[in-house]
């Protein structure tokens, strides 16, 4: 597994890297219309559904570990900063029903391996969804 | 190489690493006394049935892709100093963390319930390894 987190800079690099390679092209006299038409409006940058899904498994594990022990606080911040995102405290959003919530991303993290693209992504998740079975079996939840 | 190709040479090499296990797992049981072992004979024997549930949903999908199974090999190395129950469970353990290694290297090559299925087999293997004395990692199988 490579050391560099999968981070939304990674996704949308590849874009600008690709656009930019694309505006070389420009002839002169393009350049002097576009100078004198009306400016269009700046299209937006296409969406990687990655950067979705781990902002989703963010969400998910910060809602999950807000009554949690701090086990499984600990495991997700591991997770989450290799995945290029930060958790955010969200108390007493899962409240007793913790364990529940905790056996959920077990799915969560399965579902979004499943839709994930992009490789790195699809193995973390992967492995991340392994790591968070393990913790429910040794907390005699799995 | 084709997707369908590539999917195919996934769950065969997951096959493989099943039919090693199962093979590897009874000898590993038969150098075990019940009765001297009790607890670590009954994980064992828990551990060879798993694997051989999980070889034989693998037979399945390979068939449902239209392939035919790979068979198991006429015998396979066994781990070195596995003589007492120490040596047993540290090979076991090894087994689980190869197994869990192998599905991990292969969630990219497979897609929806294929690669929910590698997925689930993942933490299996990675829920085991906490039988064998392992402990709770972030990226079991990484």
């Amino acid at each position: 597994m490579p050391a560099r987190p999968f981070s939304r800079r990674t996704a949308l690099g590849t874009f600008g890297i690709l656009t930019t390679v694309g505006l070389t092209g420009c002839s002169a006299r393009a350049t002097i219309d576009s100078l004198k038409a009306p400016t269009p409006p700046t299209p937006s940058a296409p969406t990687n559904p990655d950067v979705g899904l781990v902002a989703q498994v963010g969400r998910a594990m910060t809602t999950a570990d807000s009554a949690a022990p701090a086990a499984f606080a600990r495991l997700h911040h591991a997770q989450l900063s290799r995945l290029g995102e930060t958790s955010v405290a969200s108390p007493g959003t899962s409240g007793g029903n913790w364990r529940s919530a905790q056996k959920r991303l077990v799915t969560t993290l399965t579902e979004a391996s499943v839709a994930a693209t992009e490789t790195d992504l699809v193995r973390l998740l992967a492995s991340a969804t392994a790591g968070q079975r393990q913790l429910l079996r040794a907390r005699g939840l799995g | 190489m084709s997707d369908q190709t590539d999917a195919v040479d996934a769950l065969q090499t997951a096959l493989a690493a099943e039919h090693a296990a199962v093979y590897v797992l009874a000898s590993l049981g038969g150098r075990l006394s019940r009765s001297d072992n009790a607890t670590l004979f009954e994980t064992v024997e828990q551990a060879y049935d798993d694997h051989v549930a999980a070889r034989d949903t693998l037979i399945d999908h390979v068939v449902a892709a239209g392939a035919r199974p790979i068979g198991s090999a006429a015998a396979y190395d066994l781990p070195r100093g596995a003589g007492s129950p120490v040596g047993i469970r540290r090979a076991a353990l090894a087994l689980e963390q190869h197994c869990a290694a192998t599905y991990l290297s292969l969630v990219t090559a497979v897609n929806g319930d294929q690669r929910r299925l590698l997925i689930t087999l993942l933490g299996d293997a990675a829920v085991r390894q906490l039988d064998f004395g392992g402990s709770v990692e972030t990226f079991p199988g990484s």
